[in-house]
């Protein structure tokens, strides 16, 4: 992840005292996560100002939630994706713009795919501008966009990606080569 | 060329300073914003509030209920003056009918755990009144009733009565400590269940006394938080030690959660000396700067044990640095000896009043308060003169073993 990483037995520490209406723990959570909590909302969205919006509400339910309910957080930073994903989808929703979804195909994991998965990075070399890379980016499935912002920008684990997007971690690997590969094809077509 | 998955780890976006800056205030006013609602939601229904309290009273007394009330009905000579007498603060005539019926409660009850239960139920009363007499105070003000509430006595009246409860709970927790030394689930349960209201006493009363105007209320106010963290730190010792025997049922996680928790008290202890001695340009300014240097170094590492769930020493690290912290006070201020003072370990410089005829100093307090058998019933004594720490010293004050 990138920024600054707290360890996850602290983050547990500072959620046990935000549940009791510390806010200095709360600062503390916001101050390591905006800046990713950030990035992502603003790779899926592209308005600054919608973004902001988003990301504020992020922190805000993320309060309300560990406050109000009664269980733990897991995992604070897969959750708070969670809730991201969450409100990007209202905004989607409120804007009448239908999600890009994956082909049923696509989904299905294969041998190939997982023996390809292992050697994602090697595979997939080639230069590219990063202004390209961001143009694009808007052009993939919504869940190619997660995986690709989590995995690759905001460095998550696969255990924290799946978690937030709530789909099995072997799952993840996959969807991480071939979000890669997709986001390829749409950059070397770009270049013509 | 770089790779792609490289690539995308080097893409840059970031939010602008100034709109970070600003979310975060605006989340922690908005945070602020509930808390003070849901307080006064609480202070709406104060009788609420209460019922919870009495209700509190009722499980502590349960097993002679019937008799209590029956009994208290007839002593009180009106069943409805009684009732009357619930909502009465400190400062009110029927305020003394009511601490009646509480006093009843507690010669009514034996049990040494539920004696604990009933003064920390008794306490929450208490420091709800001091809420409902500082909003009624501040309600008069905004009515043009009173000009300022500097010199109230009702203010004065209810910090009291929460200081004597803070008292009363200590000395239940005190006496439990040694009646339910075999009945180790008992104890473990009962500390913790004071220790999450010792956090949530702490929270209110350090809230109420943001909102106290009258000096004294704010002095007497901080005595009784030092006392509450005095409390504390013997029901974490007693936490840490069932912890040891495997006889806590609470997670791990949890015990370094409340440790933590007091190590912050400390930190923040230590915050407020860094700035008594930083104000000190002399000789003995730059000998205390090098004490300090040795609590904070005390305190790291008291923070590094909790990070290896090395409790005890926690809780010994922190007494040690609690009382490097307390002789840097000793050195700068002289403190009376009336013994309100005497035995308190984690005192703040508010409280600290000009050196008395008799000339005791805090460090001379401190170390007497690792006396525990002259501690608990000898206020007002004069206590001897102790050496230089060198050792772990027991925190514990006014507590008998």
């Amino acid at each position: 992840m990138k920024g600054l990483k707290i360890e996850q037995k602290q983050l547990n520490r500072l959620v046990e005292k935000i549940q009791k209406g510390d806010e200095e723990s709360f600062g503390k959570i916001y101050d390591s996560y905006v800046d990713s909590i950030y990035r992502y909302v603003f790779l899926k969205i592209g308005s600054k100002e919608k973004t902001e919006e988003i990301a504020q509400d992020v922190f805000l339910k993320f309060w309300r939630f560990v406050r109000e309910k009664e269980n733990k957080v897991k995992n604070v930073n897969a959750f708070l994706y969670t809730i991201a994903k969450s409100l990007i989808a209202d905004y989607y929703r409120a804007a009448e713009k239908r999600e890009e979804t994956v082909m049923l195909e696509e989904t299905i994991i294969t041998e190939a795919d997982l023996v390809a998965g292992e050697s994602l990075d090697e595979e997939i070399d080639i230069g590219l501008d990063m202004e390209k890379i961001k143009a694009v980016l808007g052009e993939l499935p919504q869940i190619y966009q997660d995986v690709i912002i989590m995995k690759f920008m905001d460095e998550l684990n696969n255990d924290e990606i799946a978690l937030a997007l709530d789909k099995e971690e072997g799952h993840i690997r996959v969807l991480a080569h071939r979000a890669l590969k997709k986001l390829r094809e749409l950059l070397l077509k770009k270049n013509g | 060329m770089a790779r792609l998955a490289e690539q995308l780890k080097m893409i840059e976006v970031t939010p602008d300073q100034k709109w970070k800056n600003e979310t975060r205030a605006f989340l922690l006013s908005e945070i602020a914003n509930y808390k003070q609602k849901n307080l006064i939601g609480e202070k709406k229904t104060s009788r609420a509030g209460l019922f919870s309290g009495w209700q509190a009273v009722s499980f502590a007394w349960r097993p002679v209920g019937v008799a209590a009330v029956v009994m208290l009905f007839f002593l009180s000579g009106s069943g409805l003056l009684t009732v009357a007498s619930r909502d009465a603060v400190p400062g009110d005539k029927l305020f003394a009918l009511r601490r009646a019926w509480e006093k009843v409660n507690e010669y009514i009850v034996t049990d040494a755990a539920h004696k604990t239960e009933l003064a920390s139920a008794v306490l929450d009363n208490r420091v709800n009144d001091l809420q409902r007499v500082l909003d009624q105070e501040s309600q008069l003000v905004s009515a043009g009733e009173k000009t300022e509430p500097v010199d109230n006595i009702n203010i004065m009246v209810a910090v009291n009565e929460v200081k004597k409860q803070v008292e009363e709970v200590n000395d239940k927790f005190v006496a439990m400590q040694d009646k339910e030394k075999e009945s180790g689930e008992k104890l473990a349960a009962t500390a913790l269940a004071l220790n999450d209201k010792i956090i949530n006493y702490k929270e209110e009363l350090k809230a109420v006394r943001d909102k106290v105007s009258n000096m004294e209320a704010d002095q007497e106010l901080g005595k009784v938080l030092e006392k509450v963290e005095i409390i504390n730190t013997e029901v974490l010792a007693v936490l840490v030690e069932k912890h040891g025997k495997g006889e806590l049922p609470a997670e791990e996680n949890n015990l370094a959660s409340r440790l933590e928790d007091h190590l912050n008290e400390v930190k923040n202890k230590a915050d407020q000396v860094a700035g008594v001695v930083g104000a000190s340009e002399d000789k003995t300014g730059s000998e205390l700067a090098v004490k300090l240097d040795e609590a904070k170094e005390t305190i790291k590492k008291a923070n590094e044990a909790l990070d290896k769930n090395e409790y005890s020493l926690v809780l010994t690290l922190t007494k040690d640095s609690d009382k490097i912290l307390e002789m840097i006070y000793g050195s700068i201020y002289e403190v009376k000896n009336d013994g309100d003072v005497k035995g308190e370990a984690t005192r703040t410089p508010e409280i600290l009043t000009p050196k008395t005829d008799n000339g005791s100093s805090a460090s001379t307090t401190i170390e007497n308060s690792t006396s525990t058998e002259n501690s608990s019933s000898q206020k007002g004594e004069v206590a001897a003169e102790e050496p230089e720490i060198e050792e772990p010293v027991e925190f514990q004050v006014d507590i008998v073993k």
